[in-house]
């Protein structure tokens, strides 16, 4: 995430490992999770048809779920409940009755030392009817009639509002329709994203400061823009301290996200990430340095660094009380304008303003 | 010495006081005495949870001593009757728990027979899931109870992380939450705000906005953030009171629950701390081969550390607001293998200390010659003490967190 030289992507793919999340610690098996996070990453602005579908046949996916035997005898229904109630249509849009009979539908998949296996003796042939469709449907079946339900484009939809746009607003159903219609055509998720970025709302003051970071975006956001790399195995720590541990969401809902990314514990902690990271020393090394980079664009006086970080971190809009409350010992030549400017940095990142998009 | 909730306002607010003289923030005295003296939770409940990793030997944690049977089935792990602390005719503590011992006369130590569950399992790691879970019935559950009832009680404008895990290990699954974050923590320390760089004191300039800001999520980070510094600083305040004052033997757990006790103190609103003995994964009580000696000195840490921590909240007379529960994910079998140790078994007894107890036995002592495949069985599911613990303890929805109705047991003096 820090070093790609496509942030959009790293994003939605972020945005996948919540949906579709899967717990690395439960699969134990560190290939079949890169193997998973690889298959994110190529449809993260791509296909969400052939995402799907390679998550219905991924090792890992299976694994967590506790789906590596779908037996005849045994269809389970874990797998099946998660693909229609989490990843596709939502709660509430599917009966029990579905859920069986897509899970008999699923009947036949295995996952042996790791990999993915048919054997048809397991596959439940028998008619199935799921969502008032009849037929004797296999697991490519059911995906085309999840996908052809018009609750899995809103749904996906009112997911990404949530995560591009707004998190405390519901949307209304005006907003959501004609998005939901156009990304059911043809599920291009890129198509759907650059709509949404390139709309009128993306740049009213609903999407502004309308969502919380999550950690990753949060340490992210500041080691980006002070144009640097540092140690990831340190930071996933941390992340992890502050309630996102990639690679490991808690459960198959993914991070919930929103205020409760926030508490006291957690701001705490934010904080001391923040003091971490600027501090020159300690862990992350003294590869950040925001006096360094004010100068590279061009700041040559105190003053001129301080605007230039305000812009950097908070688009230069913070309310003046606020603004006073930033240190303002007025800084002088012979002041050591390394650490006064790590410092204001840090002062900047710690405010609860940073923690908005 | 003791000491009182006035000594701790007098250190808390002492600090605050010297330190809003430097403080741009003419407000700051006062916000300290709004949320020091109007403590809204003064009651408020806090549960401890003391996980006994590996599966406690029950029979020798809590032995029954007048029973033949017992003699006859260990051979060389038997415990003297002339050496264990005697709690009546037939039972008695281990002779290095004399700590348990004396709690439980002085009524805060409660011991709960012949806990299990139906079809207990006999591997260390889903016998342990399902203690975690307390699901189990389903496999697939990926929430601990712990966290689900962390989970319950959430709601948005929550500024109080509920529940805390300390200690050296991964958290355990106990904890596992959908929604709620729940840290893990080594020390105090971690929750306190370190100073900004360059820096050697944390930055006490802490504003409080007031809530006229229409932006929801921005209103709830500035009240996390005043609420965050005012914590942070409660933690000091109690950490330096308390720094050569309170008595604790040198085990990690006393450590562990010694930093339990600083944060109860400090009141920052967590009501679940988790806390381990035995070191996580496979832990120490896991004793298949010469169980004697070693399965003695984890007794003899486990007594001592909790008998501290007990009375250093009595000390202060927080005691009544606090129950602590061992667990445990099975016991262990009656007769001893060929190699002086023993093997996965079933019941167990349980532990409950505190100030509010009721009595200091629970239910019948299993048989030890009507067994399930060598093992004690249970006839308290464990589920029932957690059940219990939520409703009438923590004030919890067991039915929110459990997911079923169990029937709750007169344990608690509440």
């Amino acid at each position: 995430m820090i070093q790609t030289p496509h942030p959009l992507l790293e994003k939605m793919t972020l945005f996948w490992h919540s949906h579709f999340a899967t717990n690395a610690a439960e699969v134990k098996n560190a290939r079949l999770m890169q193997q998973h996070i690889r298959l994110l990453r190529s449809q993260a602005l791509g296909s969400f048809r052939i995402l799907l579908e390679g998550i219905s046949q991924d090792p890992a996916v299976l694994i967590w779920l506790g789906a590596e035997a779908n037996r005849k005898a045994y269809p389970n229904e874990n797998l099946a409940r998660t693909i229609m109630e989490t990843f596709t249509l939502g709660p509430d849009h599917c009966t029990e009755d579905d859920i069986r009979a897509t899970s008999r539908a699923f009947t036949g998949w295995f996952v042996l030392r790791g990999k993915l296996r048919y054997i048809p003796r397991e596959h439940d042939v028998n008619e199935k009817q799921i969502l008032g469709r009849k037929g004797n449907f296999a697991r490519e079946d059911v995906l085309r009639i999840v996908l052809e339900q018009p609750a899995t484009s809103q749904s996906l939809v009112r997911k990404l509002y949530r995560w591009l746009i707004n998190e405390t607003e519901q949307p209304n159903e005006a907003l959501i329709a004609p998005l939901a219609e156009l990304f059911a055509k043809d599920y291009d998720v890129l198509k759907l994203v650059e709509t949404m970025l390139r709309s009128n709302l993306f740049f009213s003051t609903s999407a502004y400061r309308g969502r919380i970071k999550c950690p990753a975006e949060f340490a992210i956001g500041i080691v980006k823009a002070l144009e640097e790399t540092i140690s990831t195995t340190q930071l996933a720590n941390d992340l992890a301290d502050l309630g996102q541990n990639l690679y490991n969401p808690p459960t198959v809902r993914g991070w919930a996200g929103g205020q409760h990314w926030i508490n006291s514990t957690a701001i705490v902690a934010r904080q001391n990430l923040a003091s971490a990271l600027l501090q020159g020393s300690g862990p992350y090394g003294n590869k950040l340095n925001p006096w360094a980079v004010a100068q590279r664009h061009g700041c040559t006086t105190p003053a001129s660094a301080r605007r230039f970080l305000l812009d950097l971190f908070l688009q230069g809009d913070l309310d003046p009380d606020v603004y006073n409350t930033l240190p303002k010992t007025p800084w002088g030549q012979d002041d050591d304008l390394g650490g006064r400017t790590r410092s204001f940095a840090y002062a900047i990142v710690s405010l609860p303003e940073f923690h908005l998009a | 010495m003791s000491y009182t909730r006035r000594d701790f306002l007098k250190a808390t607010l002492g600090a605050s006081t010297m330190l809003s003289l430097a403080s741009p923030a003419p407000n700051l005295l006062a916000l300290d005495e709004d949320t020091g003296a109007a403590r809204r939770d003064d009651r408020d409940t806090v549960l401890v949870v003391v996980q006994l990793s590996g599966g406690n030997d029950g029979l020798n944690t809590v032995v029954p001593y007048a029973d033949d049977e017992y003699a006859r089935n260990r051979p060389t792990l038997r415990l003297q009757p002339k050496d264990v602390h005697k709690i009546d005719s037939y039972l008695g503590f281990h002779p290095r728990m004399e700590a348990f011992s004396r709690l439980h006369k002085e009524g805060h130590l409660s011991i709960l027979h012949g806990v299990g569950y139906p079809n207990s399992d006999r591997s260390h790691d889903v016998a342990m899931r399902h203690w975690h879970s307390a699901k189990p019935d389903d496999p697939n559950c990926q929430t601990g109870w712990l966290g689900r009832a962390a989970d319950s009680v959430w709601h948005t404008n929550q500024k109080d992380m509920p529940a805390v895990f300390v200690g050296p290990i991964i958290q355990p699954f106990g904890l596992r939450a959908e929604h709620v974050i729940i840290s893990s923590i080594k020390s105090p320390d971690d929750l306190t705000i370190d100073p900004a760089p360059g820096e050697l004191q944390p930055n006490r300039a802490v504003e409080s906005f007031r809530a006229d800001n229409d932006n929801p999520l921005l209103n709830h980070l500035r009240d996390c953030t005043a609420n965050a510094s005012t914590k942070s600083r409660r933690i000091e305040a109690v950490v330096r009171a308390s720094a050569n004052k309170a008595e604790y033997p040198s085990f990690r757990l006393a450590e562990t629950l010694c930093t339990v006790a600083q944060l109860v103190r400090a009141d920052i609103g967590i009501r679940i701390f988790f806390t381990e003995l035995g070191g996580g994964g496979i832990g120490g009580f896991d004793n298949h081969a010469n169980q004697l000696g070693n399965h003695c000195s984890l007794l003899h840490h486990l007594s001592e550390s909790l008998a501290a921590s007990i009375h250093d909240l009595k000390k202060d007379k927080l005691l009544d607001r606090v129950l602590l529960m061992t667990i445990s994910e099975f016991g262990r079998t009656v007769k001893e293998n060929g190699r002086r140790g023993t093997g996965h078994g079933a019941a167990a007894p349980i532990f409950l200390a505190g100030g509010k107890l009721k009595s200091g036995l629970i239910g019948p002592h299993p048989s030890l010659t009507d067994l399930d495949n060598g093992a004690m069985k249970f006839h308290t599911d464990f589920r029932r003490i957690y059940a219990t613990v939520l409703d009438r303890w923590l004030g919890f929805d067991s039915l929110t967190v459990l997911g079923k109705r169990f029937e709750p047991l007169d344990i608690l003096n509440v």
